[in-house]
């Protein structure tokens, strides 16, 4: 009752006041955001055209009245809106927006306010994505966007995340969303080479009626990207420069590895390898106890620059970056480096009515990878050899190439792994370097007052080189040597190899459109039509050079080459190269109409050509509708005085996939086009002739269709505080590409085509966030904020093998079921009887014997039902805090790591897990670790018992800072600085037993984990 | 507003309009549809190439050698087989009988399509007809070899004319069919008419005299290898009759021998009826033979992942003068006299299989897998498999001399000199001879498993012959290998028809037990 009562009495007070000294004065003062002042926010008195922008430090001086209302509008805030008091000095702090408002938000091809969208809305800015250590922007954006599920299968530097939004919308189809740059649809999913600090804000569209715009390729989900740009104002410079400095560490797993002692027990106990005959004295004595994770593991030291300037003038404005990445991966070897610079343009004439823009952005970056990962090569995965080397071995036994292969000889062969592998990372280099250069142009005329022309021109140039050498005498070498194990300095053949790849990509997208817009009274209509032209093409030229000289070799220089010799052929190198182009052709137009803010409708129409497909099955159109009702502008709504915005939209649409298989865009013809039978010329195929190798086509191969509708709700209330938005999805994707099996007497197993197959996903979305404190003046603001998905598989259709189809051994999709399906026999303990592994057979009887025929539907599936976010940011006078959470459910991985631990046949060559010491004997039956020489382990394959619970919360990321007071800072050069603590993967709660509860794999073994990272970080503005 | 928008469209549209066609035209160059690629005789020849490179699948080789007894755990063993084959744990989705499934069903593809192709293609004068029809004939008999192949291991009882076979694949099958699978009777039907045609064709237009090449002889051989399965002896013996006498093909000396099989040098008309070839530009780990068995090459230091097993290993080191004892036995391998009481038998006892590219004396085999190495053919047809299928006709006669006869033949060319007469006791002795003669000469070839199934009954014997020390706990302790697990009874002797086929294929009759 007292905050009521104050409040009208407040009020009163204003207005009484507004009548006593409704005279101009000049009002001046300090807009600023919770991270310092903004420069270039516009302050307008409300009603009026007089308008000011703030200066570089956030001031502002503006004629007004007292009892005026000013507007101040900054591009990712919320509008604030400001009474003039009896004070001269009006500061603001403004808040980021999170969701409606008078911000710009992208819609298909047109830009809107998001009061006037009538699509959801996901969208990041700066803020969030600057300053994090990530290396690829779509690791930061993970649990910030409601239905997009962004998962990190792997802790190499740069590498791709997978996206999936709203669901995985096809069987054998890329699940890629669209990447839009700066207005260029580019299909680039490789983010290593740009640089994240360059980016202003990622959006994603989801509805139908934002992505049907995009229809030839926005089946799933588009994101935009917009980079940093200066604004139009008064003439200004301004300076930032950021650093960050961290360390990367690996995440612990659960797993409890044998010490030496208990591995050459457990030898012992099964009798073979080194700890036969050994006595417990023996053992007990034993002084080697290597800890290979640790040893191939590392802390990786991070380290980033960048440096921005920013130029404001009234026709025309730049933004300037340059930017130094460095990240050591916590596996041996791995790294990226990166270099990037920008460039943003954007001027106008004077009257306004041209405009021209051209982005150039320009990266170079060097990766060091990992090979094989994921694989069981001993003598090439460094993580298999941090996971199950036996840590009986002492690393620093290791003398060379030469003296690994006479250990691998005199060893039980495979025993000697780590030391291959020690070998490996002495005498084995890998680098790709990339330059990527992306120009992005708009010039716009506005021919009258309504109608604007716009021609949009962009381009991607990225070349790739790819150097990997397996050094001359290297253990790897000499074993795969023409004269094995003879070194080339004891007369042996010369060895070795050396890979260069060279790549290059263009791409080209050409966009004309006309854009119509009017306005009469309370109507507005809109009318665009536009032409778009995209062409990707890639050539590439790999290079093998065998033979190697030891004297002379350096990698990636073309030095040491052997020629070939009369004798044999083993020097001559192999070559080959490649080319693949990719055109799409669209027309497509966009109708929208507007009733006084308050109600909308738009409509769009689209047809695609894509170069994919026969001639007549090329073309197809999509469509889309879409409508809204800002409730909040209807006058039975006056009454909720503490409802702010609440907006009711919906949409239905289609749009089209033209990606058969996933991959590259080039790899739904490459080799071949899927639509045909080819016969493929090869050499060497049969006693030196040459062959036919035949690829079966599917001659009516056409688009795969997504049909989408959508209805969601967005509100904002109690001024601003609590702010959200909620969607229901549907979508179904119909004649969807399979990769179907076909009967393998037709000489092939399985046949890419459009089958009757079909698959829908539908759910909920929502995200919200609410101020618990809100308080400006002294500068505290709580907020905390969420979102969450819920989706939901379903399969339907499938006319073939009585509705299913089988996914290698363990995995179903049936009419009704979900995707993927895991599907198991239930694996149920130990027979204490004989240490027999026991399982249900498909009545529930418990049986040791078992055949694909007991496995059944398990319900499970690796991709989550919920998956969000959730965190919040407080700020208390210069100190800053912000937390994100990551979480899924209920998503299932068959843990391999955990598998091959468990595995006795893997006994005196690797290690195990120490759970093998309470395995099932005779006088040991009380156990749920079966007898290790067990004889249906291998039934265990069809089993779930190493089906795990993969669903986790981790705190992806927190942060602390603190901003220096503005009055340290009076008479120096800085205008802003901060400082910034932050930890990224800190903590995880999950079941998974695991290097990492986070992948994207339907079983996880021998795979590089994605890191913990702390950092430091310092930003200045001048 | 109407005249903006058509300008617009006549603006834009004028760019594409004009070139819109060639603009979407697919880019995939060097693609050829088989209207193009298949024209006259020399490109009918590449595509029966790809189906001999097709049938080049080692697969059956190494399952049989796993899965039976000639095989066992190698000391640097990886998990290979552990839980698989070597325990007789078989399923649908298992390697084994998919790829022989798919081997030869996607070369009968290529095959049939040759077939097919051949009456469309138009000569250009009588000599490329010759040609024409030489290339079908050719075809014909890999027809004939691929669904014997099909029904020897997927068939529970080659001997029963009512029991399945596989989908008979005597034309060209579409994408779109599902096909059942049909009797024995019909495939052995189909068999011999495609011999048949064959031959008749060669009968004409001549063949290749090269035994990398389906020539007449093979197709001899393959009736008289079809006749033995079926178990009809009278044509079985009529046929392989044919090939020794008439053939001009001789048994190996010893020397040949080893040479044959490590170095892949033969001499005409010595020992091998077909081989398919492999050549040094196909080397790699995937597909060559050696890497069957390990990773590198056949030695002890090659990383063996099997080696020999040790009762196999017995019967061949017991009579040392044998040329197949050191063909199969590595220089290399450790022998520990006292296996059976070793302590660590894995690591003592190292018996190193080099049958495929090995080495008289040294580690520097002939196979190895390098880039442009040496990898070896697969022998799949010799002439000692004449006198083998001679050897059970004539027991099926009860003629014991006979038996004895034709295995001595063999024994002579083996041992290098004159080896006495085997005499044998009764009808079983000589069905056990003729059995544990083929596990000699045939070793590591592929026979076993299909000789055990329709042999194993006749010649009297349990089951496996697997030495204790490769599966009990003293030993190598995988309890599960014990060939008591692995009954004559049991529906293992018929592989699974592939969950791969299966899955395209559901209707189709799956085998009993699976």
């Amino acid at each position: 009752m007292r905050s009521k009562f104050k409040w009208i009495f407040t009020l009163l007070v204003a207005f009484t006041m507004q009548f006593s000294f409704a005279q101009q004065k000049t009002v001046t003062g300090v807009v600023s955001d919770k991270q310092g002042p903004l420069a270039g926010a516009n302050v307008v008195v409300q009603g009026t055209t007089n308008g000011t922008t703030t200066d570089f430090d956030g001031n502002y001086s503006i004629q007004a009245k007292q009892g005026d209302v000013l507007e101040i509008t900054y591009t990712g805030m919320r509008k604030m809106t400001v009474k003039v008091g009896a004070s001269n000095v009006v500061n603001a702090i403004m808040e980021e927006d999170i969701l409606t408002g008078s911000e710009v938000v992208v819609q298909g091809f047109r830009t809107v306010t998001k009061q006037t969208a009538v699509t959801s809305i996901a969208k990041v800015d700066s803020k969030t994505i600057e300053n994090r250590p990530n290396a690829n922007v779509m690791n930061t954006l993970q649990g910030q966007l409601a239905g997009v599920n962004i998962t990190t299968g792997t802790g190499q530097p740069g590498a791709k995340s997978s996206v999936i939004i709203r669901g995985i919308g096809s069987f054998n189809a890329s699940s890629d969303p669209l990447y839009v740059i700066d207005g260029f649809p580019s299909n680039s999913d490789n983010f290593r080479s740009i640089n994240p600090n360059d980016i202003e804000s990622v959006q994603v569209l989801k509805d139908a009626a934002a992505t049907s715009e995009y229809g030839s390729r926005g089946t799933n989900g588009v994101i935009i990207i917009k980079t940093k740009t200066g604004s139009f104002g008064e003439d200004k410079t301004t300076f930032r420069y950021s650093t960050q400095h961290g360390i990367t560490e690996l995440q612990t797993p659960k797993y409890n590895y044998a010490s030496s002692k208990q591995l050459l027990r457990i030898e012992r106990e099964y009798g073979t390898g080194m700890g036969v005959g050994m006595t417990d004295a023996e053992i007990d004595a034993f002084g080697v106890n290597t800890d290979w994770v640790d040893y191939f593991f590392r802390t990786g030291v991070s380290t980033a620059h960048n440096l921005s300037v920013e130029k404001n003038a009234k026709n025309m404005n730049s933004f300037t970056s340059v930017s130094y990445f460095n990240q050591e991966g916590v596996l041996n070897t791995t790294n990226l480096k990166r270099f990037t610079v920008r460039n943003n343009l954007n001027g106008k004439s004077t009257n306004g009515k041209f405009n021209y823009s051209m982005n150039i952005g320009l990266g170079f970056s060097k990766n060091n990878e990992a090979t094989n990962a994921g694989e069981g090569a001993v003598n090439r995965n460094y993580l298999l050899g941090a996971y199950i080397s036996a840590p009986y071995l002492d690393p620093n036994r290791y003398e060379g190439s030469v003296w690994t292969l006479d250990e691998f000889f005199n060893t039980p062969g495979l025993l000697s792994t780590p030391y291959m592998l020690i070998d490996k990372l002495n005498t084995y280099v890998n680098e790709t370097q990339e330059t990527r250069f992306n120009v992005a142009t708009e010039a716009s005329y506005k021919i009258t007052k309504e109608l604007t022309g716009r021609i949009r021109t962009s381009a991607e140039f990225l070349t790739n080189r790819f150097n990997q050498a397996e050094f001359p005498d290297s253990f790897n070498a000499l074993l795969f040597s023409n004269t094995p194990g003879v070194p080339s300095f004891d007369g042996g053949a010369f060895n070795g190899f050396e890979d260069i790849n060279q790549r290059r990509e263009f791409l080209l997208n050409n966009l004309y459109q006309l854009d119509y817009k009017k306005t009469i009274g309370k109507h507005t209509f809109g009318l665009a039509a536009n032409t778009e032209y995209n062409f990707s093409t890639f050539t590439q030229q790999n290079m093998r050079q065998r033979g190697l000289n030891p004297q002379t070799f350096v990698p990636n220089t073309g030095v040491g080459y052997l020629v070939d010799t009369g004798a044999n052929d083993w020097y001559v190198p192999q070559i080959s190269a490649n080319r693949r182009r990719v055109d799409y052709i669209s027309y497509f137009g966009s109708f929208d109409y507007d009733f006084d803010e308050k109600y909308g409708f738009v409509a769009s129409l689209r047809r695609d050509k894509v170069s994919y497909f026969a001639d007549d099955k090329q073309a197809e159109s999509f469509w889309s509708v879409g409508g809204r009702w800002n409730l909040d502008k209807e006058s039975f709504m006056d009454n909720a005085t503490f409802i702010d915005v609440l907006k009711l939209r919906g949409s239905y649409g289609t749009v089209g996939n033209a990606r058969i298989v996933g991959g590259t865009i080039y790899a739904p013809i490459s080799p071949n086009a899927l639509y045909l039978d080819n016969y493929n010329v090869a050499n060497n195929v049969y006693n030196g002739q040459l062959g036919y190798g035949i690829g079966f086509g599917f001659p009516s191969l056409k688009w795969e269709l997504t049909k989408q509708w959508n209805a969601g709700l967005d509100f904002e209330m109690f001024k601003g505080r609590l702010r959200g938005t909620y969607d229901y999805y549907n979508r179904e994707t119909v004649d969807m590409f399979l990769g179907q099996p076909v009967s393998n007497s037709s000489g092939t197993s399985q046949l890419n085509i459009n089958s009757d197959a079909s698959l829908t996903n539908f759910g909920h979305e929502i995200q919200l966030a609410y101020d618990l404190i809100r308080n400006p003046e002294k500068g505290v603001l709580l907020t905390v904020r969420a979102n969450g998905a819920h989706n939901t598989n379903r399969v339907d259709g499938i006319i073939s093998n009585n509705g299913r189809i089988q996914h290698g051994t363990v995995n179903v999709s049936d009419n009704g079921g979900m995707y993927f399906e895991y599907y198991t026999i239930p694996y149920v303990g130990v027979n204490e009887t004989n240490g027999e592994l026991l399982f249900l057979d498909i009545n529930g009887n418990v049986t040791e014997n078992v055949t694909s025929a007991d496995q059944r539907k398990t319900g499970k599936n690796f991709l989550p039902t919920w998956q969000g976010g959730f965190g919040f940011d407080f700020e208390y006078k210069g100190f800053f805090t912000s937390s994100t959470f990551t979480f899924v459910t209920d998503v299932w991985r068959f843990d391999t790591d955990l598998d091959v631990l468990n595995d006795p046949t893997n006994l005196g060559q690797f290690t195990v897990t120490s759970d093998l010491l309470n395995a099932w004997t005779p006088t040991n039956t009380n156990t749920n670790v079966p007898s290790l020489t067990a004889s249906n382990l291998g039934s265990q394959v069809l089993s779930d018992r190493f089906l795990k619970d993969a669903s986790y919360v981790r705190l992806r990321n927190l942060q602390i800072g603190y901003r220096i007071p503005k009055k340290f800072l009076a008479n120096t050069f800085i205008s802003d600085l901060s400082l910034t603590l932050q930890g990224e993967n800190l903590w995880t709660w999950t079941k998974w037993q695991g290097f990492d509860a986070e992948s994207n794999r339907i079983e996880d073994v021998y795979q590089y984990p994605s890191p913990r990272q702390y950092t430091f970080g310092l930003d200045i503005k001048f | 507003m109407k005249k903006l928008l058509s300008l617009l469209f006549v603006a834009t549209g004028f760019m594409f309009v004009s070139c819109d066609e060639d603009l979407t035209e697919t880019f995939v160059p060097g693609q050829l549809t088989d209207q193009v690629a298949v024209t006259n005789s020399n490109e009918l020849q590449r595509l029966l190439n790809s189906g001999y490179n097709i049938l080049t699948n080692r697969e059956a080789a190494v399952f049989t050698s796993v899965f039976t007894d000639e095989a066992t755990k190698g000391f640097n063993n990886g998990g290979q087989g552990v839980n698989t084959e070597i325990v007789f744990n078989i399923f649908p989705a298992s390697a084994a009988p998919t790829t022989i499934w798919q081997s030869n069903y996607f070369a009968l593809a290529r095959i049939n399509r040759v077939i097919d192709f051949s009456s469309r293609i138009v000569a250009v004068d009588a000599a490329d007809q010759a040609l024409i029809n030489r290339i079908k004939a050719e075809a014909l008999v890999l027809r004939a070899y691929a669904h014997l192949n099909i029904l020897a291991y997927f068939s529970p009882n080659t001997k029963d004319d009512a029991a399945l076979a596989g989908i008979l694949a005597n034309r060209i099958i579409g994408t779109d069919e599902r096909p059942s699978r049909v009797t024995n009777a019909v495939f052995y039907t189909q068999i011999h008419q495609d011999l048949d045609d064959a031959l008749a064709i060669f009968a004409v237009d001549g063949a290749s005299t090269s035994e990398r090449y389906a020539r007449p002889v093979f197709a001899k051989g393959l009736k008289a290898r079809a006749y033995a399965y079926k178990g009809d002896y009278p044509n079985a013996e009529i046929w392989a009759d044919d090939v020794i006498t008439t053939s001009g093909i001789q048994l190996a000396t010893t020397a040949q021998y080893t040479d044959m099989f490590w170095r892949d040098t033969y001499a005409a008309n010595r020992e091998i009826i077909f081989t398919l070839h492999r050549t040094q530009q196909q080397n790699t780990q995937g597909g060559n033979l050696h890497n069957g068995w390990c990773s590198v090459r056949p030695n002890a230091g090659g990383s063996p992942f099997y080696e020999v097993g040790r009762a196999l290993f017995n019967i061949l080191n017991a009579n040392p003068s044998d040329i197949r004892r050191n063909t199969i036995i590595a220089p290399s391998s450790v022998i520990d006299p006292s296996y059976q009481t070793s302590a660590d038998y894995l690591s003592t006892d190292r018996l190193i299989l080099h049958k495929h590219g090995g080495v008289a004396t040294g580690t520097n085999t002939w196979a190895t897998t390098a880039t442009n190495a040496n990898n070896n053919g697969h022998k799949v047809m010799r002439l000692s498999e004449m006198y083998l299928i001679k050897a059970e006709c004539r027991a099926a006669a009860s003629d014991l001399i006979g038996t004895a006869t034709a295995i001595d033949a063999i024994r002579d060319a083996r041992y290098g000199s004159d080896q006495a007469l085997p005499v044998y006791a009764n009808v079983t002795a000589a069905w056990k001879a003729v059995l544990d003669e083929r596990r000699l000469e045939l070793a590591f070839e592929g026979h076993r498993y299909i000789d055990i199934k329709r042999l194993g009954v006749q010649a009297g014997i349990s089951g496996l012959d697997r030495d204790p020390m490769d599966y009990n706990t003293d030993g190598l302790n995988i309890p599960g290998g014990d060939p008591a697990n692995l009954p004559l009874t049991s529906h293992k002797w018929a592989l699974p028809i592939p969950q791969a086929e299966i899955n395209g294929n559901g209707g189709i009759q799956q085998n009993a037990g699976y």
